[in-house]
């Protein structure tokens, strides 16, 4: 269990953020295909913080953005989380369907398709880390939650706030060529992942 | 955002007077509690996470648990001056999330989360007054010191006052 005394020293965040950013890499890399465009992501960030202090790193607990929540299982099970501003999850919804991009609310293709894309980088993400930590990690089936960050970061943290103080946040933030679909990725290693992880490599 | 705005975070309790509001935002499994004694102007907000402090190990945050919450809320008012007796409650949160956690055990967190506060206040003997809870949706609240009222914003159900 991740405890209060447990804090990542400057190595252990090395090597997890240059971890996080091959994962990040690849998973962009995944997009891109997908989209047959370029997809850049920078350099994550490794945040070790109160899980009451989570949504002020979201940005905006009132922001209305698309969230594509899959729960991660296996041997250092946890959540993947991808945000995106609505604006940019409807113009990742009209590249993907080609339709052109209405102002209105998401249908249920576009969706269906943000859903899709969300699953290829979760899983793309976790590939890259299963291999290169040989542990075991299996993404679920994307949920979609169109409602306030904070609402959302809520409803995902809530059971973690239970057992630990402390959340892991490891964020990427993602953008295509054009700067039309921007969006954050993040990981959120369950209490006891985190040490999982750091024993695979090494650390 | 005016400058009376005061914004109340995850876990956290604030107090004030008028013309202070008292915000939170984005309130989604947790529930804002208002307490609101209208002879002095002055209420209280909490921003709760979780129902019941006796069921987790770390309690060094009291103001994460209904049952701390609400008499550390109920307490700091009555230091300030109010009666208890005239004291008015309302409940608002305690949504949950669709299609993430079927299955779960944290997938009622948000009615349990309402469910307490209701039985802390009456324990208290607190009047509620107001709720708006459930559903899959989340909130913004904004608590006006002045009149007592909250007005409650959401992103599919509009804006209403309670």
């Amino acid at each position: 269990m991740l405890k209060k005394n447990i804090v990542l020293n400057e190595r252990q965040q090395d090597v997890l953020r240059e971890i996080a950013n091959m994962c990040a890499g690849n998973a962009a890399t995944s997009l891109s295909q997908l989209l047959n465009r370029k997809i850049e992501m920078n350099v994550p960030n490794v945040h070790l913080l109160r899980v009451e202090n989570v949504p002020d790193v979201v940005g905006g607990a009132e922001n209305l953005v698309v969230g594509i929540v899959c729960q991660v299982f296996g041997d250092a099970p946890g959540v993947i989380l991808l945000l995106f501003p609505q604006q940019d999850a409807r113009s990742l919804a009209g590249i993907l369907t080609g339709q052109k991009i209405k102002n209105g609310i998401l249908t249920e293709m576009d969706q269906s398709a943000i859903k899709e894309a969300g699953s290829i980088l979760a899983a793309s993400y976790l590939n890259t880390l299963s291999g290169f930590t040989g542990i075991n990690l299996i993404p679920s089936t994307p949920g979609i939650v169109i409602d306030m960050a904070g609402a959302l970061i809520d409803y995902i943290l809530i059971e973690l706030s239970a057992v630990c103080e402390y959340a892991l946040l490891i964020d990427s933030k993602f953008v295509d060529a054009d700067k039309s679909v921007r969006g954050n990725f993040f990981l959120l290693p369950n209490p006891g992942s985190l040490e999982t992880i750091l024993k695979a490599i090494g650390e | 955002m005016s400058l009376n705005d005061i914004s109340v975070g995850m876990a956290e309790i604030k107090i004030a007077t008028a013309p202070a509001v008292l915000s939170s935002l984005g309130i989604g499994s947790c529930v804002g509690v208002t307490l609101y004694y209208a002879r002095l102007k002055l209420g209280g907000l909490a921003h709760i996470m979780l129902p019941d402090i006796e069921a987790v190990k770390n309690r060094s945050n009291r103001a994460k648990f209904v049952n701390t919450a609400l008499p550390d809320l109920i307490a700091k008012l009555e230091e300030m001056g109010a009666d208890r007796r005239f004291v008015k409650a309302k409940i608002m949160g305690g949504a949950h999330m669709f299609g993430f956690s079927e299955n779960n055990r944290i997938f009622n967190v948000g009615s349990r989360n309402v469910e307490k506060s209701r039985e802390v206040l009456h324990q208290l003997k607190i009047r509620i007054v107001g709720e708006d809870t459930g559903g899959n949706h989340g909130r913004s609240i904004y608590f006006d010191l002045e009149t007592g009222e909250v007005r409650i914003r959401t992103i599919a159900h509009g804006e209403s006052n309670l």
